[in-house]
């Protein structure tokens, strides 16, 4: 419960990664509403079939579809980055005890920059570790019916979460080298050697894309009434998020304090 | 530095949580007792009704002997048939449908490619065919006594799937004439409609079936391609099937006796008037029976698919009742539901007389299931799909090659109208919590690709498969021609024409001018659909012309499609200027009254409909004004434009407001508001919505 409680205690950060989030999704979507409402231009769907509405608009305008799909990738591409930088920084955030002194802005801004490339590196080397995974256990599980083999691979995906978390710790407290292979394949045999944190972690990460789900077919069921929900349920997303990272410090060897970070 | 370290414990919560999913079984249920079978195959003489004297031209005594491990068929048929044509035969065409699958240069394979509806067959070959080793004719010697056989000499066309008999005497119209036929058919693997797989075999179109002798003595026999089906006379059969002990066997018509000697079995069916035969095998069939108003429905399945048939049974039983009502009672006592098992999927989908093959319904994951995917019609729409078949070309034997639109386009109509019966007018088939699916957006959907590709009114050729068009014109097309004429001219005047075509032409060959020529004496040639303006008596009154309606939709490619060209609010017109006195002097010459001036004329309305395809059909028309007064007019759609004033400004119009134009697939610009005014769209905000969500999801779901 203390990783909740550091969580919980950096809410003013939470606010803002979600602000941000939020600031991301929208730009998007009204890229989208403006397109169809410029094709539209006075014209009115004229009935409830909203589904037969958009396949009629988007044989007549197939370019929505790829409006649509470039939306998407881009926030995909937008989420990974954005925490890929923003990971380190709200690791050191969660790492000071509350009875540390505060970061001056100065320090945490120093500090930040100092393991931002070492946490980018180890990005790196996870995205492609992750490919890996999913494709090796993608092949041990491909003879398992669906209903078995797709959780697996879900559980390995979070499995690898789990590690990409080890690694960015061991970076950002450690000092670990991120541009090492070895320091991502250690993100591996920690969570093999933490397998009930690592379970917590990997709870804690479905978590976030449950709620993230939920909030997604509310709006699906709702045909788009539910963006407030969705949004809402981001801002779940965003805490859980904070909360795996906050666990995720639990193997760091000490706690960093204010100005001794690196 | 080294990253700290933990105890470690073996990974087995893995292995134990596939053991645990793994043991979760099929649930088979339990058959129930099974319904006796009935002693004849038609019903009663008055549900029947009159059958006509010329109808029954066949006579079939058939016996096939399965050699399994072969997939082949040792047969033979004795076959009587009478002339009805007005004049004497010395030929006979037969099809041989069979040989179709016989080589990669058969009309058929040539078309196809070895694929059917997303089914390939194997390359390994499983070629299938038919070789007929004799024909010959039982002479007749009078008073029952059977004379000697004589040998015919008989060919194969030039396409192997027809071959012509040669009579050696001339057959004069309303004799009768006996053929004995011998013939070896090699089931291919099954990957359009028949054939084995595994040990299932779907036995349809196996043996010689003669064409159809039209009144003026000409045969339709045509060369079996891609999409031409079938087409026969009517006729009894008496089949004897000699097939291993073990297999469970359905078949057209009744079961009428089974003797088990060693490993065989010999099974008896009788069916009558029916223009096909067809039967399925499998040794793991269960068999699920009930009775429904009289009607054996029999549906045989594998475990793995038995869940499903009370889905099925439910689906078969609307349609039965639903048909009935509409177009007349179905007239033998069975129907038998065959469930091609995994691997068989080619097989599915296909109706012959009182049997027919279904496909499986979709059962949702999880995930599915969670997203709120619901769909009304997978399996079960293919059931009532099948069974309308047993009216639309069972019961009137259109011929398919021809006017395939008259049973697979009138079907689909009939198919709706089963929907209707169940689920209320244009009901969704499958949704997305609001977001829906109805069966007009289906017509609708098909048309973006199809609408002016060919008429519906070709033969099965026109659409080839490098030219399409099949499913969207000669299915959905024509359901959207004649749900569009239902919503114009009334459901109960549409639905009472569309029945004196079925009562009348049952055990028939009608055409497609028996059902125009119906329709239009049901339905009147001119068909008020309304008077001009509602509102006001005295104005014109709108005619829907069937015929010519008929003719645009079946025979030409016009397109439906209106738009609200333009609304525009503008200043009435005042007394400014100049005007002659009653003495002739030009008097006033005042300024015009500013808009907003005392005594200013006000805003006049004005709406212009443009009518942007070339299908010429009349059309309802929504205006609202601005105090919100709602205004209904419905236009002949004649000319090109139509424009209505109001003497208040227009707010927003819409044609088809009730979407009675199911043959319109541009509606993006039937509904307009007047310039100036803000609102929305309908589209932009909540596909904005949906899209701003799913971003919002995989940045968040990617991120922390
Ligand atoms: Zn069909």
């Amino acid at each position: 419960m203390a990783a909740l409680r550091r969580a919980s205690r950096a809410w003013r950060w939470v606010v803002c990664i979600w602000l941000a989030e939020l600031l991301t999704a929208t730009l998007g979507g009204y890229g989208i509403r403006s397109h169809i409402a410029a094709v539209m231009d006075g014209f009115v769907l004229p009935d409830d079939h909203l589904l037969y509405g958009l396949v009629e608009f988007t044989h007549a305008h197939p370019q929505l579809v790829i409006s649509i799909v470039v939306t998407l990738a881009t926030s995909t591409l937008l989420g990974f980055l954005l925490w890929t930088v923003l990971a380190p920084l709200v690791l050191l955030r969660l790492g000071r005890d509350a009875d540390a002194p505060a970061w001056t802005a100065t320090a945490l801004g120093g500090a930040w920059l100092g393991s931002l490339g070492g946490a980018v590196a180890t990005s790196a080397w996870h995205l492609g570790l992750r490919i890996v995974v999913v494709i090796i256990a993608g092949q041990a599980v491909a003879s398992l019916p669906g209903s078995i083999g797709l959780p697996l691979v879900i559980v390995f995906v979070l499995a690898s979460t789990c590690a990409l978390d080890f690694s960015r710790v061991a970076v950002v407290t450690g000092g670990a080298r991120g541009a090492s292979p070895r320091t991502a394949i250690d993100g591996y045999a920690v969570a093999l050697r933490r397998p009930l944190l690592m379970l917590a972690m990997a709870a804690v990460a479905g978590a976030q894309w449950l709620v993230v789900a939920a909030g997604l077919v509310a709006v699906l069921r709702t045909g788009g009434d539910a963006l407030a929900l969705m949004r809402a349920c981001a801002a779940g997303a965003t805490l859980l998020g904070f909360f795996r990272l906050a666990l995720a410090l639990s193997v760091r060897p000490a706690a960093p304090t204010a100005g001794d970070a690196d | 530095m080294p990253m700290p370290t933990g105890r470690a414990t073996p990974p087995l919560a893995f292995a134990w949580a596939v053991a645990v999913l793994s043991a979760c079984a099929i649930d088979v249920p339990q058959p129930p007792a099974a319904v006796p079978e009935p002693t004849a195959a038609l019903r009663s003489s008055e549900i029947v009704g009159t059958i006509p004297a010329s109808a029954r031209v066949l006579e079939w005594d058939l016996h096939a002997r399965l050699d399994e491990p072969a997939h082949r068929i040792d047969g033979r048929a004795r076959m009587r048939w009478r002339n009805t044509s007005r004049v004497s035969i010395d030929r006979m065409p037969f099809h041989l449908y069979m040989n179709g699958f016989r080589a990669e240069d058969t009309a058929w394979m040539r078309d196809s490619r070895g694929e059917h509806r997303g089914h390939k067959a194997r390359d390994r070959g499983g070629w299938g065919y038919i070789d007929v080793t004799s024909v010959s004719r039982r002479g007749d010697l009078g008073a029952g006594r059977e004379g000697d056989l004589a040998p015919l000499v008989f060919q194969e066309g030039a396409d192997p799937s027809v071959m012509e008999v040669a009579l050696d005497r001339p057959i004069a119209p309303g004799e009768s004439v006996e053929f004995e036929i011998e013939f070896v058919t090699q089931l291919p693997e099954v990957f359009a409609r028949t054939g084995h797989s595994g040990r299932f075999h779907m036995v349809g179109q196996w043996y010689p079936k003669p064409g159809v002798l039209h009144p003026d003595g000409t045969w339709r026999t045509h060369t079996f391609t891609y999409h031409t089906e079938f087409y026969a006379d009517f006729g009894d059969y008496t089949v004897e099937l000699d097939v291993p002990a073990d297999m469970v066997v359905g078949a057209t018509g009744i079961q009428t006796s089974v003797v088990v000697e060693a490993d065989r079995k010999r099974v008896g069916f009788a069916a009558e008037m029916v223009h096909d035969f067809a039967w399925a095998a499998d040794p793991g069939f269960l068999e699920y029976t009930a009775a429904h108003d009289g009607v054996k429905i029999r549906q045989l399945m594998l475990a793995e698919h038995a869940a499903t048939h009370q889905a099925h049974l439910d689906a078969q039983i609307v349609a039965l009742d639903s048909m009935q009502r509409r177009f007349g009672s179905y007239p033998w006592t069975t129907i038998t539901i065959v469930h091609p098992p995994t691997g068989a999927e080619g097989a599915g989908g296909m109706e012959y007389p009182t049997l027919f093959t279904t496909s499986p319904v979709y059962q949702p994951n999880a995930a599915m299931a969670l997203l709120g995917v619901e769909e009304r019609v997978s399996g079960v729409f293919t059931t009532v799909h099948e069974f309308g078949h047993q009216y639309f070309q069972g019961l009137l034997a259109s011929d398919e090659y021809t006017q395939p639109w008259l049973d697979e386009g009138m079907n689909t109509t009939s198919n709706s109208l089963v929907l209707e019966d169940r689920d209320g007018p244009d009901a969704w088939l499958a949704r997305v919590g609001r977001l829906s699916l109805h069966g007009s957006d289906f017509v609708r959907m098909s048309q973006h690709d199809s609408a002016t590709l060919q008429i519906i009114d070709g033969n099965a050729d026109t659409f080839a498969p490098e030219v399409g068009g099949y499913g969207g014109t000669v299915y959905r097309k024509t359901a959207g021609v004649m749900l569009t004429l239902r919503n114009l001219v009334g459901a109960e005047a549409f639905d009472a024409a569309l029945r004196s075509y079925t009562v009348s032409f049952r055990f028939g060959h009608p055409t497609g001018a028996d059902l125009e020529r119906a329709l239009r004496d049901g339905l009147a040639d001119a068909v008020v659909i309304a008077r001009q303006d509602p509102d006001q008596a005295g104005t014109g009154d709108i005619t829907l012309d069937v015929a010519e309606f008929l003719e645009q939709g079946l025979r030409t490619t016009h397109v439906v499609d209106f738009r609200i060209h333009a609304i525009v609010n503008r200043r009435g017109l005042g007394q400014a200027g100049w005007h002659r006195n009653a003495s002739g002097v030009l008097v006033g010459g005042d300024p015009p009254v500013a808009v907003d001036a005392e005594g200013a004329p006000g805003t006049e309305g004005i709406v212009v409909i443009h009518r942007a395809g070339d299908f010429v059909v009349p059309v309802e028309i929504e205006v609202v004004l601005d105090d919100e007064t709602v205004v209904r007019r419905t236009w002949s759609g004649r000319s090109r434009t139509h424009t209505l004033h109001f003497d208040r400004p227009v707010a927003w119009a819409r044609v088809d407001p009730a979407g009675k134009l199911w043959l319109e697939h541009h509606r993006l610009d039937n509904h307009r508001v007047a310039p100036g005014l803000v609102g929305e769209d309908g589209l932009s905000e909540p596909v904005g919505d949906l899209v701003e969500s799913a971003a919002l999801a995989l940045l968040v779901g990617v991120g922390p």
